[in-house]
């Protein structure tokens, strides 16, 4: 069971999708025996609703495209886990007897717009989504000694995490799978065990964000990324050998707020037609765009849409800068794991969102009669409430699905 | 006495081959099929890489007949040239040896990953099309692609071995198995929404498999198997909508038969193919061979009228050989010829509609739109199957067994 139980923790955990992935496994900040571990990772979610800076959830596309379409996104995670301790032989204090650990986080994925959405995301001549490589991380730590009193076994962790932003990247792409800016992620984490029967996981982590000069989107994603704090706890039982179940809590929450300095996100086709602009702005009721920022608010007013006989016009949006509210999220996960021998362990897991909050921006957009459209000849000016995408501003209220196999590759 | 001759290192060698063989899904397009992919395989970790060629400059018409371009409705030619690196992961193990599930408990089971790298170019008269911008404004077919490189995408698997695994401890013969796969291909690979051809899908895929395992005299191996793939909606088809947004299910076969031609080397002839049902295209926004919009004054322009069309699916029959033999006692190494006999692409007819005056936005008042003619375009991406012959290398590794269970498929004491 001692060789077994390391194989159930191999994610000491690194916000790997900070927006989808920072959730606690069974047994994950236990004392792992030296070795080298390989875990792979599917995660599944077809998001059809998010969270707004109200906290409220708000379907996908709506009002401007009918609900049922979603964001769907599927992460597949490669994770090489060393445990060893290059100090044993030394004289350093501590180092020599504790065990370090290294660890490197590759991922693929796919995040793409569906049906009425994607459609809507070429308006501004934008891709839907994007695939392929994702950010690497890289971390090293730690453990501490372990704690054995009674029926209580409990050791802790301290660890850094790098994520390094080689992910494929698109400007043009209302998702995409890296993020263009570094974090760094220092990280506490314990571990303990009752009666050998119940474990119990936790940690606290601070996500330090770099700036994003790249925006994409239309510089719907933030330039200037707030920081993040994470917390997570996770309990499982150990139904026998082979059979565990875990629930779990997981909470993140932004350090200030998101900012914007470089939104263009606009129509590609311009100028607009009265009946355009009409479908596209919810026949000038005020409401708020979409999670994807595509929805543009009250351009036009009702008399325009009434009457398309009248001129045509551009929009052009300023660049900002503009502050969200932050975001938050929360989440509560539960699953199942098998253990085969030493060497094999699957899980399942469902991870669902219970509160959060998303990011939004009020963008101002002048209205022109002539093409070169902007301050200085704008007949009027409308504000837009539109939604920050992409990891570090939007916020799921959709479920998603794990799938883990971890394997142990070699152990001395 | 030399170290080859001795029995048990003989039977180790024959293991090793046989642990080697990558059982990999076999499709038409993909990794040519190897011998032994469908016997059950000692609990160990192995991986194959495979290096493959395809100047793909011919191609099959809806009609089946072989054309000298991969794209026969556009004049002139245009070749899809493609180099690409394949890379499987495979594990084969007891799975739930302790578990107590009746029937699985004793049987092998295996895990499977596989992913890669693609180089994709358009050269020739797409690619002309592509660089020409002087349609930029005036239509849809902007910003395109010739090339799109980067990562292939993953595709999981996971199988039981139905018959030929049960008390493999103490087997020492597997004269015939089958083997049941289930997988998932996910589409993390690079996709160019641009590009005409991409090393991702874009879309999610799921099949089944069965795989057959015989041996019919000493040395030979014999490998059968057939699936059946769906696809999901691909949200975001490429090249202005050319490629399929629904492509239609496969029903695909492989077939190999291979001898031990003399030590530590086999000879495999293999046949594979696959059946497509129909792909459907949902608003294309361009054609490179667009019908001439009407001669007006004011200037009239066309563009293709948006709906929904069908081709009428696709298909390919190909064989080959290869030739593998061991560069070191953990090491294969193959090569392997493919070449298409038959098949069928995917074409469809897109009707296109007249706007007068030229550019003028659908719907706004004194823009008049009329029928216009239809052009016969070619479907992309999947749609597409070439009759160019395709060479690959592959080197596989055995990492070594994966648990100290006593050797399946050893000769006893």
């Amino acid at each position: 069971m001692k060789a077994i139980l390391p194989l159930l923790m191999l994610c000491v955990a690194t916000a790997t999708q900070a927006g989808i992935v920072f959730t606690p496994h069974v047994s994950e900040y236990g004392i792992l025996p030296p070795g080298i571990y390989a875990e792979y990772t599917l995660i599944g979610t077809e998001i059809e609703a998010i969270y707004d800076r109200n906290g409220d959830k708000v379907q996908l596309g709506r009002p401007f495209v009918p609900a049922g379409d979603s964001t769907d996104a599927v992460l597949f995670l490669y994770k090489a886990l060393w445990i060893g301790n290059l100090f044993r032989d030394s004289n350093i204090p501590i180092l020599k007897n504790h065990s370090q650990f290294c660890r490197a986080i590759g991922s693929v994925s796919y995040q793409q717009n569906t049906g009425a959405i994607a459609n809507r995301v070429r308006l501004f001549n934008q891709r839907p989504g994007s695939n392929g490589l994702g950010d690497l991380f890289g971390l090293c730590g730690i453990y501490s000694s372990e704690l054995r009193a009674g029926p209580v076994k409990a050791n802790g962790l301290l660890a850094t995490t790098v994520k390094f932003p080689i992910g494929r990247y698109d400007q043009r792409a209302a998702l995409n799978t890296g993020t263009n800016y570094w974090s760094v992620i220092p990280q506490l984490a314990f571990h303990s065990e009752l009666f050998g029967r119940v474990y119990i996981d936790g940690t606290v982590a601070y996500q330090l964000n770099g700036d994003n000069d790249k925006p994409s989107f239309g510089g719907l994603t933030p330039t200037r990324i707030a920081d993040v704090y994470n917390g997570e706890i996770n309990f499982a039982w150990k139904f026998s050998e082979h059979w565990f179940a875990d629930v779990g809590f997981s909470y993140r929450k932004s350090v200030g707020s998101n900012g914007y300095d470089k939104v263009t996100v606009n129509f590609e086709d311009q100028p607009l037609s009265p009946q355009s602009a009409c479908d596209n702005t919810n026949n000038g009721i005020t409401r708020t765009g979409n999670m994807l920022g595509v929805a543009l608010g009250p351009v036009v007013s009702q008399q325009l849409c009434d009457n398309p006989g009248s001129d045509q016009f551009y929009l052009n949006p300023r660049a900002g800068p503009y502050e969200d509210n932050g975001v938050q999220g929360t989440l509560l996960t539960t699953g199942i794991s098998y253990v085969y021998r030493a060497s094999t362990v699957v899980q399942a897991r469902v991870a669902k969102p219970i509160g959060g909050r998303g990011s939004q921006i009020d963008v101002v957009f002048d209205v022109c009669t002539r093409e070169d459209c902007g301050p200085g000849n704008a007949t009027s000016q409308v504000t837009s409430t539109l939604f920050g995408v992409q990891e570090a501003a939007a916020v799921s209220a959709s479920p998603f699905f794990e799938l883990r196999l971890v394997h142990l590759f070699w152990a001395p | 006495m030399q170290r080859s001759q001795h029995p048990r290192f003989r039977f180790k060698r024959q293991a090793t081959a046989l642990l080697l063989a990558l059982a990999g899904s076999a499709h038409a397009g993909d990794v040519p099929p190897q011998f032994g992919r469908y016997l059950p395989l000692y609990p160990a970790f192995h991986t194959s890489t495979s290096l493959g060629f395809d100047a793909r400059d011919r191609s099959y018409d809806a009609s089946g007949k072989e054309q000298d371009t991969a794209t026969p409705n556009l004049p002139g030619k245009t070749r899809f040239p493609e180099q690409r690196l394949d890379v499987s992961a495979i594990w084969t193990l007891p799975l739930f040896e302790a578990a107590g599930v009746p029937f699985f408990d004793s049987r092998l089971h295996t895990v499977r990953l596989h992913g890669g790298y693609s180089r994709n170019d358009t050269r020739g008269a797409l690619a002309d099309f592509a660089r020409d911008t002087r349609d930029d404004r005036t239509t849809r077919a902007n910003s395109l692609s010739t090339r799109s490189n980067g990562l292939t995408d993953v595709t999981m698997e996971f199988g039981s071995w139905l018959l030929g695994s049960s008390n493999w401890r103490e087997r020492s013969e597997t004269p015939y198995a089958l083997l049941a796969l289930i997988g998932l291909r996910l589409p993390t690979g690079g996709y160019n929404r641009d590009a005409p051809i991409n090393p991702g899908s874009n879309t999610l895929a799921a099949h089944g498999q069965l795989g057959l395992y015989a041996r019919p005299w000493p040395g030979a191996h014999l490998d059968a198997g057939t699936g059946y793939r769906s696809y999901y909606k691909n949200q975001d088809p490429a090249f202005g909508g050319l490629s399929p947004t629904n492509q239609g299910d496969d029903l695909y076969w492989d077939l190999s038969l291979s001898q031990r031609v003399f030590s530590g080397f086999h000879l495999t002839a293999f046949a594979d193919g696959h059946k497509g049902q129909a792909n459907s295209y949902a608003d294309a926004r361009f054609a490179p061979n667009a019908p001439a919009a009407p001669n007006t004054v004011p200037a009239s322009d066309n563009y293709p009228t948006p709906g929904v069309y069908r081709d009428g699916g696709t298909k390919l029959i190909r064989a080959g050989l290869s030739l593998q033999g061991f560069i070191a006692q953990r090491w294969l190494l193959g090569l392997h010829y493919a070449m298409p006999l038959s098949g069928e692409s995917g074409e469809f007819d897109l009707p296109y509609s007249n706007r007068q005056p030229a550019g003028c936005t659908v719907g706004s008042t004194g823009c008049n739109v009329t029928a216009g003619g239809s052009t016969r375009v070619h479907g992309l991406g999947p749609a597409r199957v070439y009759a160019s012959p395709a060479v690959s290398l592959t080197l596989k590794l055995n990492f070594g067994q994966g648990d100290s269970f006593t050797c399946t498929g050893c000769k006893q004491p």
